[in-house]
C-alpha cells in the first residue's frame, strides 16, 4: 500500500496487493496471510519481523507462489510487469530461481543430502542459463568463491554432510543467486546457525545484494539481523502487518505496541545485571477462523474496548513519512507524553545507529 | 482469484517461522536385511485410514467362515470326501445346499469340501499360528533377557531357519514326516517361530534396562518372575499387532502346501489342494478353480484388513500411554 | 571392526553348518528308502543291501554327513542317486531357468512400481492413490498359485496368447523363451508388486515433506526433475530392502511356478528330488539356495553404502 517515498519515480520491483493465504487444518482454517500489502524497490532490503506464528514464511512462500496445493491464496503479486498469482505452474517455473530465489532456514534439510554440492547449483545454471559442462562447473565455483567457501573447485563433489552449518548456508546462498535473481527471499537464513557465524553470513547477504544489484526480503523474529541491514520493516503479528516503515524510524519510534515490546524485550548491555527480561506476556496467536478485532490485543497492555470489536486498519504515522501502523491506541509520540530517557540500545549482530526510545504506559 | 496449484502432497503446512533444533538429520532406518517378519508376510499395504466399510466386510466374511467352521458338522451337507448322486462336475444350481456351488471332478460336493476345507484351513492356521507364538515368544523372552552365549546359541537356530526361503522350508519339513495335518501344522509352526522370536527378543532387550525390571529385581523377584510379569505383558501388544496378519500369511502357506500336494492329505479337503484338483478341468470346468480360489481370495484380503485395523488400534494405545 | 567382520563370519558359517545338518538329518529321517527310489518297488532285499553299500547308505548318520561336508568345501556335492549325475552339474543347468525368472519379475515389479508410487506419493489420497490402494489390498491376497490358474485362464485357453508349459533355452531362441516367461513372471511380479508401491509410497511421501524438496522446486525445476532426481534417490532404501526381501519370497514362489509351467528350474528340482528321495540332490540344492540367500542379504547391506553416502561416512 505504501510505497517508499524515496523512490517514488521508479515502478517497483514487487508490488504485493491484498495477499491472504489460508490452510485448511484439522482445527479449522488456518488465516496465515491476512491482507498483506507492500512494495519493494530494486535492490532495496526489506526485513520482515514477527514471532512464529505471525505469518511471516507463508508470507515468503505466498510471494514466491509456492505454496502446497491444500492452500488457499488470493491477492495480486505484480513481479516484473506480471502477476504471479494469475501464471501457471509452467510460467512460474521460469521465474523461480531465475528471477526471484529464496534461502532457507535450515541448512541441514535444505541441501539433498544424497546429490554432490556442484550439481546441487550446476541444476538451475543448466536450466535457466543453458550452461553445461565446464562452462557450468566453472561458473558453480565462481559461485562458491563468492560466497565464500574456500577451495570451492575440490567442494563442488561434497556432500552437504560433509560440511558444516555455516558452510551449507553459504552454499545454499551459491544456489539461490546462481542465476543472479532480482529478488532474493531470505527466510531465517541465520536462525539455525552459530552466533558468530550469523553474522558473517549477515554480511554476506548484504555484499551480494550491493554487487549483484538484488533486492532482499530478510524474514526473521530476530530484531537484531533486521537492525542496520533493511531499508525498511514490516513487523507482522497473526497474518497482519501491524506496523511498517523505514527501519530507523520504526526503531527509533515505534508506534504500535507490539512492535515496542519487542524493541523493548532485546536485552540492553548497560542493564545492571539480573533485570527482568521484557517479555512478552502470553503466546503468539494461531489464526484459525479469527474474531473481529486486533490480533494482539489479548497480549496487549494498551488494549481498550475498541480493539476487541474492530479491526484496526493500518494509517500513516503522522510526522514520518513512509511509516505506517495498524492501531486505536499507539505507543504515545514521545514528545507529548512521558517518557522514559533514551537509551542506545546495543542490538545483537549489528550496530543500531538509531536511539530508541520506548514508551509503554 | 487464482487457486494456486502444485505438486507436494496435500499436507498443509502451516508451520510459518518455527525455529528447528539442531539435528542431524536422520539417517534412513536400516532395516534389517534379514527381515524375518517381512520375509514371511507381506506387510501391510496401507496405514491410511481406510473406509469402516471395509473393515465390517472383512469382518463379515470372517464371521461366516468361522461360524461355517465351527457348525460344519450341523449343515445340511453332504459328506465332503465322499460323491453324491449329482454325478461329476456339475454346474452349481440352485436347491440343495451340495448344489450350491456345484460338484468337482468326482462327484463331491463343492459346497461341503469348501466348508470342511475352512474347517482345516482355519483349525491348522489357528493351532499353527499359536504354537509359533508361544514357542517363538519363550524364546525371544529367554534370549533378550539373559542374552550372552544363550542368546548367541537361540539366535544360530533362528538365523539357519531363517536361511532358507520360506516355501523351500516348508517342503523340506513336508517332505520328512507321514503326509497329516500334524506335519503340516509342524512344519507352519516352524516356519513362524523365528518371526516371533525376533520380535519378542528385540523387545525384551530394550524393555530389560528399564527402571521397572530394575525396581522387580531390587525387590527380590526371581528372573522367571520378571520375564512373565513384568516384561511378558509389555511385549504383547507387538505381538498382537502382527498376529492376525501372520495368520494371513499362514492360510497362504497352508494353500501353496496343500496345492503342491504337500499338505493336507487326501481325499480330506483344503482350499488349495481344492485349486489343484480343479485345474486339469480348467478349460471346461473353470468354477473348480474359480471357487475355492475366490473364498481363499477373500480370506486373506479380510484378514489381512483385519490385521492391518489391529496394528492401527495397537499403535494408537501405544502412543497415548 | 575387524573383530565385528570375524564375529559375523562365524556366525553365518555356524548359521550354513547348523542348516545343512539340519537338512541333512530330515533328509535322513525322512520315510522311504532311496534304494527303492533307485530300484524300483520290486527289489530284492539283497539288491537293497548292495545299493546301500554303493550309495554309501550303510554307514552311521553323522560319518555321512561329515563326509558330505567334506566333499561341499572342496565344492564337490555328490551324485544323484537316481541319475548318477554331478549335483552340481545339474544345479547348473536349472539355475539360469531360475535365475531368468526371479531377476525378470524383481525388475518388472521395480519398473512398475516406481512411477506408481510416486504417483502415488505426489497427490497422497488422491483419486489414483486410492485406486492402486485397492488393487493393492487385492494383489497381495493373490499368490501365485491362484493368480497362475486365472492368468492360464485367460491367456492360455481362452486368448491362447501364451504357451501352458514348457520352456526354451534363452540362448536358444529369446523370443521363445519370452514367450514362455511371460505368465510365470507376470504371475510373480503381480504378487510382489504391492509391498514396492507401498514402500515406495510411504518414503516418497515422508521425503516429499523435506525442505530441500521445496528448494528444489524453489529452483524452477520441472516436476519430473523435483520427483526424479531429488525425491527418488533418497526414498529408493525401502525398494533396496524390499528387493532383498522379495528375493526370497519369489524363490519359493518360483517352485510353484515351475512345477505348474512345468519349467526346468531349481525349483522343479528340488521338488522332483524331494520325491524321489533323492537325497544328495536336495542336500545340494537346498545347502545352495540357502547360501544364496545369505549372500544376497549381505549384498543389499553393501548395496545400502552405496545409495546413502551418509551411511558409507559412518552416520549409521
Amino acid at each position: 500500500m505504501l510505497t517508499n517515498p524515496e523512490r517514488g519515480s521508479d515502478e517497483p520491483l514487487l508490488a504485493v496487493e491484498g495477499l491472504r493465504t489460508r490452510f485448511p487444518t484439522e482445527r479449522g482454517v488456518v488465516h496465515a496471510v491476512d491482507d498483506v500489502s507492500f512494495d519493494l524497490a530494486r535492490g532495496e532490503r526489506l526485513g520482515v519481523v514477527g514471532e512464529s506464528g505471525s505469518g511471516k514464511s507463508v508470507l515468503a512462500r505466498s510471494v514466491m507462489r509456492l505454496l502446497p496445493s491444500a492452500a488457499w491464496s488470493a491477492g495480486s503479486v505484480t513481479f516484473g510487469g506480471r502477476d504471479l498469482m494469475q501464471l501457471s505452474d509452467d510460467q512460474a517455473r521460469e521465474i523461480w530461481g531465475s528471477e526471484i530465489a529464496m534461502v532457507f532456514q535450515n541448512p541441514m534439510t535444505s541441501l539433498n543430502p544424497v546429490m554432490r554440492i556442484g550439481r546441487q547449483i550446476t541444476e538451475s545454471l543448466e536450466l535457466h542459463e543453458g550452461l553445461q559442462g565446464a562452462a557450468a562447473s566453472d561458473r558453480a565455483v565462481a559461485l562458491l568463491r563468492m560466497v565464500g567457501i574456500p577451495e570451492p573447485a575440490s567442494r563442488l563433489r561434497s556432500y552437504p554432510h560433509e560440511l558444516s552449518g555455516g558452510m551449507r548456508q553459504r552454499v545454499g546462498i551459491a544456489i539461490a543467486i546462481a542465476c543472479s535473481p532480482k529478488l532474493l527471499i531470505a527466510d531465517e537464513p541465520t536462525t539455525a546457525l552459530d552466533v558468530t557465524i550469523q553474522r558473517k553470513i549477515l554480511d554476506l547477504l548484504d555484499r551480494l545484494g550491493r554487487e549483484l544489484d538484488m533486492a532482499l526480503i530478510l524474514i526473521t523474529h530476530d530484531l537484531g539481523v533486521v537492525a542496520g541491514r533493511t531499508d525498511r520493516l514490516l513487523v507482522m503479528y497473526g497474518g497482519r502487518v501491524v506496523e511498517q516503515g523505514p527501519t530507523a524510524a520504526l526503531f527509533r519510534r515505534p508506534r504500535h505496541p507490539y512492535t515496542a515490546s519487542l524493541l523493548a524485550a532485546v536485552p540492553r548491555l548497560h542493564q545492571p545485571s539480573h533485570t527482568r527480561l521484557a517479555a512478552i506476556p502470553g503466546r503468539p496467536v494461531d489464526v484459525v477462523d479469527p474474531a473481529p478485532g486486533c490480533r494482539f490485543a489479548p497480549r496487549c497492555a494498551r488494549a481498550q474496548a475498541r480493539c476487541t470489536e474492530e479491526d484496526p486498519q493500518l494509517a500513516p504515522a503522522p510526522g514520518s513519512p513512509g511509516h505506517a501502523f495498524a492501531c486505536f491506541n499507539p505507543v504515545e509520540d514521545p514528545t507529548s507524553g512521558s517518557t522514559v530517557p533514551v537509551e542506545r540500545p546495543r542490538v545483537r549482530g549489528g550496530s543500531v545507529d538509531a536511539e530508541a526510545s520506548v514508551v509503554v504506559s | 482469484m487464482a487457486l494456486p496449484t502444485d505438486q507436494s502432497p496435500t499436507v498443509a503446512d502451516a508451520e510459518p517461522g518455527t525455529t528447528e533444533e539442531l539435528t542431524e538429520p536422520a539417517v534412513p532406518r536400516r532395516i534389517a536385511a534379514v527381515d524375518p517378519i517381512g520375509a514371511l508376510m507381506q506387510p501391510p499395504t496401507s496405514r491410511r485410514s481406510r473406509g469402516r466399510l471395509g473393515f465390517w466386510l472383512a469382518a463379515a466374511w470372517i464371521g461366516v467362515v468361522a461360524l461355517a467352521a465351527v457348525f460344519a458338522d450341523v449343515l445340511p451337507l453332504h459328506d465332503p470326501n465322499t460323491f453324491t448322486d449329482l454325478g461329476p462336475r456339475v454346474s452349481p444350481g440352485l436347491g440343495r445346499m451340495d448344489e450350491l456351488l456345484g460338484t468337482d471332478v468326482i462327484g463331491r460336493s463343492v459346497t461341503a469340501r469348501l466348508v470342511y476345507g475352512a474347517r482345516q484351513s482355519l483349525t491348522i492356521g489357528v493351532v499353527a499360528v499359536s504354537v509359533a507364538v508361544v514357542v517363538g515368544s519363550t524364546l525371544g523372552l529367554v534370549s533378550g533377557y539373559f542374552r550372552g552365549k544363550l542368546d548367541e546359541v537361540i539366535n544360530v537356530v533362528l538365523d539357519s531357519v531363517l536361511a532358507f526361503p520360506p516355501l523351500v522350508l516348508l517342503l523340506a519339513v513336508a517332505s520328512i514326516g507321514q503326509r497329516s495335518v500334524t506335519t503340516l501344522i509342524a512344519g507352519l509352526a516352524v516356519l513362524g517361530v523365528a518371526p516371533f522370536a525376533r520380535l519378542v527378543r528385540a523387545n525384551t532387550l530394550s524393555l530389560a534396562d528399564r527402571e521397572f525390571v530394575l525396581a522387580a529385581r531390587s525387590m527380590g523377584a526371581s528372573n522367571l518372575r520378571i520375564m512373565f510379569r513384568e516384561i511378558l505383558p509389555n511385549v504383547i501388544p507387538s505381538v498382537v499387532s502382527i498376529v492376525v496378519l501372520f495368520m494371513a500369511t499362514i492360510i497362504v502357506a497352508e494353500g501353496s502346501l496343500s496345492f503342491l500336494g504337500l499338505g493336507v492329505p487326501p481325499p480330506d479337503p483344503s482350499w488349495g489342494s481344492m485349486v489343484n484338483e480343479g485345474r486339469q478341468y480348467l478349460r471346461d470346468s473353470p468354477l473348480l478353480v474359480f471357487i475355492p480360489s475366490a473364498a481363499l481370495l477373500f480370506t486373506v484380503m479380510s484378514l489381512r484388513r483385519l490385521g492391518e485395523q489391529v496394528q492401527t488400534r495397537v499403535a494408537r494405545t501405544r502412543s497415548n500411554t | 571392526m575387524a573383530r565385528y567382520v570375524a564375529r559375523k563370519l562365524a556366525h553365518t558359517v555356524a548359521v550354513l553348518l547348523l542348516a545343512s545338518l539340519a537338512v541333512s538329518g530330515m533328509l535322513d529321517l525322512a520315510p522311504g528308502d532311496p534304494a527303492y527310489a533307485v530300484l524300483g518297488d520290486n527289489a530284492t532285499p539283497e539288491q537293497v543291501e548292495k545299493v546301500h553299500e554303493q550309495l554309501g547308505l550303510d554307514r552311521p548318520f553323522l560319518t555321512r554327513y561329515v563326509d558330505w561336508l567334506d566333499d561341499v568345501v572342496t565344492g564337490d556335492f555328490g551324485t544323484s542317486f537316481k541319475t548318477g549325475q554331478d549335483v552340481t552339474g545339474l544345479i547348473v543347468d536349472a539355475l539360469p531357468v531360475t535365475a531368468e525368472i526371479v531377476l525378470l519379475t524383481l525388475l518388472i515389479a521395480m519398473l512398475v512400481a516406481v512411477p506408481l508410487g510416486i504417483a502415488c506419493a505426489q497427490n497422497a489420497g488422491g483419486r489414483i492413490d486410492r485406486i492402486v490402494g485397492a488393487s493393492s489390498s487385492v494383489l497381495v491376497a493373490m499368490p501365485p498359485f491362484i493368480s497362475v490358474p486365472l492368468l492360464a485362464f485367460a491367456f492360455v485357453l481362452q486368448a491362447q496368447l501364451f504357451p501352458a508349459t514348457g520352456w526354451v533355452d534363452l540362448a536358444e531362441n529369446p523370443l521363445e523363451n519370452l514367450h514362455h516367461i511371460v505368465l510365470p513372471t507376470i504371475a510373480l511380479a503381480l504378487y510382489e508388486l504391492p509391498v514396492f508401491v507401498a514402500g515406495l509410497r510411504t518414503e516418497m511421501v515422508s521425503t516429499l515433506q523435506q525442505d530441500f524438496i521445496l528448494n528444489a522446486k524453489s529452483k524452477g525445476l520441472s516436476r519430473r526433475a523435483v520427483l526424479y532426481r531429488h525425491a527418488l534417490r533418497p526414498s529408493s532404501f525401502s525398494i533396496v530392502t524390499l528387493g532383498g526381501i522379495s528375493l526370497g519370497r519369489l524363490i519359493g514362489g518360483a517352485v510353484i511356478v515351475e512345477i505348474l509351467f512345468v519349467l526346468p528350474g531349481i525349483g522343479s528340482l528340488s521338488v522332483n528330488s524331494i520325491n524321489n528321495k533323492d537325497i544328495p540332490v536336495v542336500q545340494g540344492v537346498v545347502m545352495f539356495v540357502a547360501i544364496t540367500y545369505v549372500l544376497v542379504n549381505t549384498l543389499i547391506d553393501i548395496l545400502y553404502g552405496v545409495l546413502d553416502p551418509r551411511v558409507k561416512a559412518g552416520a549409521g
